[in-house]
């Protein structure tokens, strides 16, 4: 600590989180080890060790961020180097390499690195970005399996971009690199008439994470949680005056075909309150309902226990149309798993 | 009857006011169609000054002073600024300064300067405290100088004006997820009702997506500071520049989302000031470069 306290260049919230921390590190060491040094930066010895019981405490309002993606915990560091920009490095252990994707699909802006020499990258898919590693102004996230990296340079300088990647380069050498979630693959590459844009890709568990990408409600009416997988997309749909509208097209995987039917179900009732006399009593049937509501066309459809919702179609044939493509979409990445 | 489940088409009828509403849709028209609190406009001073940062985006503590100054003077009516503080406190006072503590917090050199004006006012050094913590804070304080760093927030839309007394409430997770909506109630509280003489946002680096977490790829220069007497009418102003600044980054609408109901509600439901904009008197000074207001 002596270490961070000499440098009074730290951000004030590096430093103020750090301190707050001392008393929560744990001598242990981290499960991925970072190097000693990078260049002329150097780390101390022993990580700020933080889990769910204290991630509050380090991120007060980001916390929910993480623990939405089944955090397990994070180690911080910081590397300095004399008058050098400090460099935080947090390695943050999620429970599974989909936990880690979904939080750098979270933002696929940046620069795109190829940090993993050793292993051959992904060939750009249509659907998804294939960046496993994003750079911009200092900071560099990567999903590296179960881990998620955000390495983060006070000062964005050529020398800090350098480390930063090197960084980032040496964590990640020689590590496995999982495939990205499975649910992607349900997401066609056209629905409605529209292209995906796959930088509006996401994969999520958690309402917040849901309302940051698209305000749906406060409460949570589409019973997400820990167990159910989400993924989500926006299509460049033709609207009858042949603009391109953007329809966000939500996927949800829920653990059982009882808990999808509830989801919807309540779903149903809060956001298409008015239509309550064609709200399914019990939710066995598949049929698509679509309503015009503000900003659209909006509806869902459930389809064993996944279930499809599309927001802001631009009328009732385009939304249905685009339901119809997902579907098709599903069930062919539902026959290829039973292949 | 079951409780009403407020969605995302609710925001957009204007259901709780067109400035959450215009969150949702990218629409950065804030005129609401509030009337509450119209009488009389709201004050907002901007001040902004284009060598307050260098480029390594560094504070130069002297042009933040005349900043400062520039900007009490203009927010009180005084002739100079030590008349100006003397008008907000008194000798006696227990002046409390309530900044952000972390995570894009308020600079250090904002606090540092309130601190030297204050002294220079007559106040003396243990009359002026930290003020940021739970209910004992606002207790032991008669006037509060509230210190926020603008940010935009990914769980309330915005988190600079109105969550920086979410301690004060002594139950900080009572204020998430949907009960952001009741931010404004803990400016209601018998112990902080009535004591905040100066809402001064710290705006010289905001951050305008992905906050409270940093990340410099929505950090920008802005160079300014944000004060009135009403919070709910500066929150209103803030939440105008972070929205056009999005709206610059992507050249087009992008939303705020979750939209910042606290801010319609401290308007409509607590009283606490205007969030309509025009019902607010933006009054700017200095360096207008991407005013965004």
């Amino acid at each position: 600590m002596r270490e961070l306290a000499r440098s009074a260049r730290l951000p004030v919230f590096v430093f103020a989180i750090l301190i707050v921390f001392q008393a929560h590190s744990r001598t242990e060491e981290p499960s991925m080890i970072p190097p000693s040094s990078v260049f002329e930066w150097t780390r101390p010895d022993t990580a700020s060790r933080v889990d769910s019981t204290t991630i509050f405490e380090y991120m007060d309002g980001a916390g929910e961020l993480y623990l939405g993606y089944r955090f397990d915990h994070l180690d911080a560091f910081v590397y300095m180097a004399g008058n050098r920009p400090d460099i935080l490095l947090e390695i943050y252990r999620m429970r599974t390499p989909d936990d880690a994707f979904g939080l750098l699909s979270q933002d696929w802006g940046g620069e795109p690195m190829v940090l993993n020499d050793g292993v051959p990258s992904e060939q750009t898919e249509r659907t998804v970005p294939s960046s496993r590693a994003l750079y911009g102004a200092g900071l560099l996230r990567v999903w590296c399996g179960e881990w998620y990296l955000r390495i983060l340079a006070n000062e964005e300088t050529p020398e800090s971009r350098t480390a930063v990647i090197e960084l980032g380069r040496r964590l990640v050498r020689g590590r496995p690199e999982p495939p990205r979630p499975d649910l992607l693959g349900t997401l066609p590459e056209t629905a409605g008439g529209g292209k995906i844009d796959p930088r509006s890709v996401r994969f999520f568990r958690s309402r917040h994470v849901l309302n940051s990408v698209y305000f749906v409600s406060y409460k949570n009416i589409l019973h997400l949680n820990p167990s159910v997988e989400a993924v989500t997309a926006s299509y460049g749909v033709p609207s009858v005056s042949g603009e391109s509208r953007r329809c966000p097209v939500f996927i949800l995987q829920y653990p059982s075909g009882d808990t999808a039917v509830n989801a919807l179900a309540e779903f149903h009732a809060a956001y298409f309150p008015e239509n309550t006399v064609n709200a399914p009593r019990r939710m066995t049937d598949d049929a698509l309902r679509l309503y015009p509501v503000e900003g659209g066309w909006a509806g869902y459809r459930l389809h064993g226990r996944i279930g499809i919702l599309v927001f802001e179609s631009p009328g009732l044939d385009a939304g249905t149309c685009i339901v119809q493509d997902i579907l098709h979409s599903i069930q062919t990445w539902e026959e290829n798993h039973h292949e | 009857m079951s409780e009403k489940v407020y969605t995302r088409r609710d925001f957009i009828r204007g259901t709780l006011g067109a400035a959450a509403g215009a969150a949702v849709l990218g629409n950065v028209n804030l005129n609401s169609e509030s009337d509450l609190n119209a009488t009389v406009p709201s004050r907002v001073v901007l001040v902004r000054n284009e060598k307050v940062l260098n480029e390594k985006n560094q504070v130069d503590a002297g042009v933040l002073r005349q900043m400062l100054d520039e900007t009490v003077v203009k927010f009180t009516g005084k002739t100079n600024a030590m008349d100006a503080w003397k008008s907000l406190v008194g000798a006696g006072d227990t002046v409390g300064l309530v900044a952000t503590p972390h995570l894009n917090a308020t600079h250090e050199e904002v606090i540092e300067a309130v601190k030297t004006s204050l002294a220079a006012a007559g106040i003396p050094a243990k009359s002026i405290i930290d003020g940021q913590g739970g209910p004992d804070k606002p207790k032991a304080c008669t006037v509060l100088i509230a210190l926020p760093a603008l940010k935009a927030h990914w769980l309330t839309g915005i988190g600079t004006v109105l969550k920086n007394y979410i301690m004060y409430s002594g139950n900080p997770s009572g204020y998430h997820d949907e009960n952001n909506v009741k931010l404004g109630e803990i400016w209601n509280l018998p112990f902080v009702k009535g004591k905040t003489k100066l809402v001064l946002v710290d705006a010289l680096v905001p951050l305008c997506d992905k906050g409270p977490q940093p990340d410099p790829r929505y950090k920008w220069p802005y160079k300014g500071l944000i004060a009135g007497a009403d919070p709910v009418a500066v929150e209103t102003v803030c939440l105008k520049v972070i929205m056009e600044k999005r709206r610059l980054i992507k050249g087009g609408p992008w939303p705020l989302s979750p939209p910042p109901v606290c801010v319609e509600a401290a308007d409509r439901t607590y009283k606490l000031g205007t969030s309509s904009m025009e019902n607010i008197r933006i009054e700017k000074f200095g360096w207008m470069q991407e005013a965004l207001v």
